[in-house]
């Protein structure tokens, strides 16, 4: 990590930049403001998203659901829009949904020790298929001011306010990650839960809030892809659950949780952006696109895990009899 | 006798009983701790002294006796409770957050808050730093835990116990993974505590430190309250003869033999927290491996048999060595393993006691790859019958067994092997004494017929009566060997705890 | 107390089924309860989701899990069609194969070499599989396999019995012997219930998890092989909910999570119940959006189940040891 006073600028940071310059020479039309905006853009729904996973990472458990929830966040968006529902209501519902699925989640693992794997696997089919059935199988287009704004209206300059909209959550993720009881309590429960416990943490409390932020910020994000492209589309969330995880382990927070945080989570987001639009400038049919970014994801993973399996080994690995 | 200071005494424990089932954990024990002093708990592994901390700070109930804490009878219910009366304790195993920093390390759980839910990390930090002041220790509290070193982690912990209001400090070994001179630094945080009239409860069986910390020591033997003396005036033969006094009874039935050749021999073995270990085991005889709770034994077991990594040196097997140890090759060179935990490592608690015991021989029974129910349960009929294990059948659940029978369970399966020398880890760990004997019976009759059997072990008299030899261990290295006519208590304990190889 | 236990679980399994059947029947007797619809669903359409299941229930029992099925599933199709459908089968039969066990290999050695966690590693292979065998595709549309092929899962060499299930009960038989009645099964189901204490034992645990995995990838390709000839296309799209399916499968069959009991008789039970559900609610003309749905219902609903079952012996089990403390 680099240090720069209090701010510590994740290695990752490096990465990208490496990349985005890699990029630039690879090929000529990745360099404009242009360019540089549309992947700001095309980062967002995905960063929201990323921003749950990164915390149920971080207490060494993960959300599959997330996906389902966008979807499911999207097409209700569409759906209700078209049968005339004030758009005020239609958030409230929208976020209802996400607390809903959150704390589905967050009881059936914290209260009844469910498997996390299988539970949030579960409610990700579940939602994934109750957006299918929302939405009638196919998507649903819908015109909304509202929503269009959100997705594609600019300031002067070409800045989305997406892009706004987006950093204000994060920054208030952020500050609850570094500045809250619950923030430093997911860091202490995914670094050790028997440490945790005998501090008199209460790690099931944690655990849910953990799942309903998740299902909260999912849906958020559900609203804004719908706003993108002013349409449901129920299948819409269906690689972000994968993705998502790849930003936030690529970011720095490693399976086994304990450290990282939304900061590196961030640089992950924007690391596969960025590749998926160099690729795509490069001229490489979507389908090869997606092949390439799913072995580099996957590789990631493994060479995370596989490190942090031997800091954990090499831990142990303190010979008793010390300086002679 | 030490005589307190009654004006100063901050704590009393009188009569302090505690059961757990099948044993009696303390009887009748007492403890009284006068502020500003280090009193020291002595004895041996299972004497109680962890027990009984654990009932002053509430982690476990007393069954009978009282509590006298800070001029008020108490029963504490649980950890949070002592806390917030100004009990601390620092366990023996490092608990901290290797990824946070020192000062969220301190205060976890616990942080300073500025309003509800929002942490004052300004305050946290300065908090840190003031009690890492008061501890005259210079770490950065935005220093990341794990690049400190143990030491350093160890005094970490130390501070994480002070960021509550503590008046009286429990420490458990706390010096057990520290060199001398981190001990000096250890010692004069000790003696700032002290200075500041904190009473301290200081658990070891590091015979230097007793003397130059301590200002009494009281002496626990089998869950019962032998001594109280002062520190400075008290002798290590003393200390040793109040530790281990009781008299031998007649357990151990040994028809000791010449033994043979060498089965199993290690040369300059290191690995994970041991090295420069050079045993042997010879065919006929028991040879023991004594030693405190973390000297290593186990490790070195584990190492042999091949399920953890070696660094350094050589096993050899009845003369060859074993090239690239896993368990698979030396069982087939002949070695077998019983662990240390029973219920995790060595047995399937919800499988019968059939499957159990053909697990280790599944290749040499059924030479054509197919089970035969019949079989197996015929051999496990045998060793039932053998081994006198008390169950209704071969199909009973291994988990519904008592202690004892589940070892025998163990046992049977690694003589189904045939395998000649055997490793036995903490073989009578938990078990009723009838069983004991019938174990200890077991093993001399099985060098009698030509097997080998190194026996780790932390029960004294186990060891003196069953061992042909005995080789002692002392924080990851052998510090003594010892043959039968030279085994005697005081001996082994010199070697255990304070003998040679400790002065640094 | 084991056996019976066991035996009580399975015989539940099966009740559920029955009632369901007999739910069925109630509500659409005319569509439902005819012998051809049975046939249809329990001889040609079940042995598809089963014979994945029975991979994915061997991972579940050993303390493992396997995603990636029903895409490698999809890529040895792909991979092998073009040799099916000039009549080299056997050349097809081998891509198939190294397909399936290369997938199964690589799962294999992340999990039990490298020590991946299962979910995140088979996940990740999914992914790969899945994207392969979109690249390989590309919109090409293969179609019309030669009819002694299709005949491998359309043709009865005994009379009564599509070809399909003799496969299935072959290799239910196969499969059932392995892990039931040899040594190499008998280590299958200690690594399921401690790892740890297996390979104390001296036994090759590392290499058992191995072939669980690659096991489960000859399985998926052997699927693999018969939707081309009972579909007479290559189509990815037959990957469907076979995952949720065959996780469904094995949880509501009486396949515990955390592993160590369960047979592939439990996965049979599963799979027939799920395939029941969809069958009926096929029939009942419940929008196919709805699968999803009732098949994460049906997993959350067989974890809440287990957990029940649970409570259930633990009290029986206290029950008799007062009796045996009091005789």
């Amino acid at each position: 990590m680099i240090k720069k006073g209090k701010i510590k600028i994740p290695g990752i940071a490096l990465f990208v930049i490496v990349l985005y310059i890699l990029f630039c020479f690879i090929a000529q039309s990745f360099f404009s403001w242009y360019n540089f905006v549309l992947i700001l853009r095309n980062s967002c729904t995905l960063l929201i998203v990323s921003l749950g996973m990164t915390w149920s990472i971080l207490i060494a458990q993960t959300d599959l659901s997330v996906g389902s929830v966008m979807s499911m966040g999207a097409v209700m968006s569409a759906v209700m829009s078209n049968a005339g529902i004030p758009t005020v209501v239609i958030v409230i519902c929208v976020l209802a949904m996400g607390v809903g699925v959150g704390s589905l989640n967050g009881i059936l693992i914290s209260k009844f020790k469910f498997d996390f794997w299988v539970t949030t696997f579960s409610t990700m089919s579940i939602f994934a298929g109750l957006a299918l059935v929302i939405a009638n199988g196919a998507t649903v287009g819908f015109e909304n001011k509202f929503y269009d704004f959100i997705g594609n209206a600019t300031l002067p300059g070409g800045i989305y306010w997406l892009i706004i909209i987006t950093a204000l959550i994060s920054g208030i993720c952020i500050y609850v990650e570094r500045n809250t009881e619950f923030g430093f309590n997911m860091f202490s429960v995914g670094g050790c839960e028997s440490a945790a416990i005998d501090s008199g943490i209460n790690v099931a409390k944690n655990q849910f809030l953990v799942y309903l932020f998740s299902g909260i910020l999912s849906s958020i994000s559900g609203i804004l892809v719908a706003g993108m492209s002013n349409a449901g589309a129920p299948t819409v969330g269906v690689d972000y659950t994968f993705t998502a995880m790849a930003a936030v382990v690529i970011g720095g927070t490693p399976f086994i949780g304990g450290k990282g945080g939304i900061v590196g989570t961030i640089f992950g987001t924007l690391l596969l952006r960025i590749l998926t639009s160099g690729l795509s400038m490069m001229g490489i049919a979507p389908t090869w696109q997606k092949a390439i970014t799913g072995v580099i994801i996957v590789s990631l993973i493994v060479v995370d895990v596989v490190n942090e399996n031997r800091v954990v080994k090499n831990g142990l690995r303190r010979i008793y009899t010390d300086a002679e | 006798m030490y005589r307190f200071n009654e004006e100063n005494v901050i704590l009393r424990m009188t009569d302090i009983t505690k059961r757990f089932p099948g044993t009696l954990a303390l009887d009748h024990v007492r403890l009284t701790c006068e502020k500003g002093k280090v009193h020291v708990l002595l004895g041996e592994n299972g004497a109680g002294k962890s027990t009984l901390v654990k009932v002053v700070c509430g982690l476990y109930s007393l069954d009978e006796g009282t509590e006298w804490y800070d001029g008020k009878e108490v029963n504490f219910s649980n950890v949070k409770e002592s806390m917030a009366a100004g009990i601390g304790m620092i366990h023996q195993e490092l608990s901290l957050l290797p990824e946070r920093t020192v000062a969220q390390n301190i205060f976890a759980g616990h942080e300073p808050m500025k309003r509800k839910g929002i942490i004052d990390i300004k305050k946290m930090i300065s908090d840190s730093q003031a009690i890492l002041d008061r501890l005259g220790l210079d770490y950065d509290p935005n220093a990341l835990v794990k690049k400190l070193s143990i030491a350093q982690q160890q005094m970490v912990e130390v501070a994480k116990a002070l960021s509550h209001d503590v008046k009286l400090l429990i420490m458990d070994e706390p010096t057990s993974s520290l060199t001398s001179k981190e001990i000096r630094t250890l010692f004069g945080i000790v003696r700032r505590l002290t200075a500041e009239g904190v009473a301290i409860i200081y658990i070891s069986h590091r015979m230097e430190e007793i003397q130059e910390i301590g200002d009494c020591v009281t002496v626990m033997r089998d869950g019962q309250y032998i001594d109280t003396v002062d520190a400075k005036t008290a002798t290590m033969d003393d200390l040793i003869a109040m530790m281990v006094g009781r008299k031998l009874g007649k357990m151990y039935e040994r028809n000791f033999q010449k033994p043979e050749d060498i089965i199993f021999e290690t040369r300059n073995l290191a690995g994970l927290r041991f090295k420069n270990v050079n045993i042997s085991v010879r065919s006929g005889e028991i040879v023991s491996l004594y030693g405190l709770v973390g000297a290593g034994r186990s490790e070195i077991a584990m190492a042999a048999f091949g399920y953890d990594p070696i660094d350094e040196g050589t096993v050899l097997l009845f003369g060859k060595e074993i090239k690239h140890p896993t368990p698979y090759n030396c069982v087939k060179a002949g070695m077998g393993f019983l662990p240390e935990d029973r219920k995790t490592q060595g047995l399937h608690l919800a499988m019968p006691i059939a499957d159990n015991v053909v697990e280790a021989s599944l290749g040499k029974i059924f030479k054509r790859g197919f089970l035969n129910s019949k079989r197996e349960n015929e051999i496990a009929e045998k060793y039932i019958n053998d081994l006198k294990i008390a169950t209704p059948g071969a199909e009973k659940l291994v988990g519904e067994l008592s202690g004892g029978n589940q070892q025998k369970v163990v046992i049977a399966k690694w003589l189904a092997t045939g395998c000649k020398f055997l490793i036995f880890d903490e073989p009578t760990r938990g078990i009723d004494v009838g069983a004991k004997s019938e174990i200890y019976k077991l093993m001399d009759t099985l060098v009698g017929q030509g097997y080998g059997i190194l026996m780790i072990s932390s029960d004294l008299q186990e060891v003196i009566g069953v061992s042909d030899r005995c080789y002692v261990m002392k924080d990851g290295l052998i510090t003594g060997e010892l043959e039968h006519q030279e085994l005697t208590q005081e001996r082994i304990m010199q070697f255990a705890f304070g003998g040679k190889g400790a002065t640094e | 107390m084991q056996n019976k236990k066991q035996i009580i679980n399975l015989a539940s399994r099966f009740l559920i089924l029955l009632i369901l059947c007999v739910v069925m029947s109630f509500l659409r007797p005319d569509a439902f309860l005819t012998a051809n619809n049975l046939r249809q669903v329990l001889l040609e359409q079940a042995p598809f989701t089963i014979l994945i299941s029975f991979g994915m229930s061997l991972c579940i029992i050993s303390h493992g899990i396997d995603i990636s099925l029903s895409s490698t599933m999809v890529l040895s199709a792909y991979l092998s069609a073009n040799a099916f459908l000039n009549g080299k089968y056997f050349l097809g039969a081998l891509i198939a194969i190294a397909v399936g066990g290369g997938f199964g290999a690589l799962n294999g050695i992340l999990i039990s070499k490298i020590k991946v966690p299962a979910f995140i590693a088979t996940y990740s292979v999914d992914f790969i599989a899945l994207g392969l065998a979109y690249v390989i595709c590309d919109g090409k549309y293969i179609y019309g396999f030669p009819d002694s092929f299709r005949a491998l899962v359309t043709g009865e060499l005994i009379p009564g019995l599509p070809n399909i299930a003799l496969v299935t009960i072959v290799v239910f038989v196969i499969l059932y012997v392995l892990t039931r009645f040899t040594n190499y099964g008998r280590g299958f189901y200690s690594i399921g219930h401690n790892a740890t204490a297996t390979k104390l034992s001296g036994i090759k645990a590392d290499g058992i998890v191995c072939s669980v995995y690659i096991i489960g990838g000859l399985l998926a390709a052997l699927t693999g092989v018969l939707y081309l000839a009972r579909l007479n296309s290559a189509d990815p799209s037959i990957r469907g909910t076979l995952t949720m399916d065959s996780l469904a499968a094995s949880l509501i069959g009486g396949i515990p999570f955390s592993g160590g009991t369960g047979t592939l008789a439990n996965t049979i039970a599963g799979a027939f119940i799920i395939v029941v559900i969809r069958n009926g609610m096929n029939i009942l003309n419940v929008p196919t959006t709805w699968n999803q749905v009732v098949v994460g219902v049906v997993i959350v609903f067989s974890l809440f189940y287990e957990a029940f079952m649970d409570k259930m012996f633990v009290r029986l089990a206290a029950k008799n040891k007062t009796k045996e403390q009091a005789a």
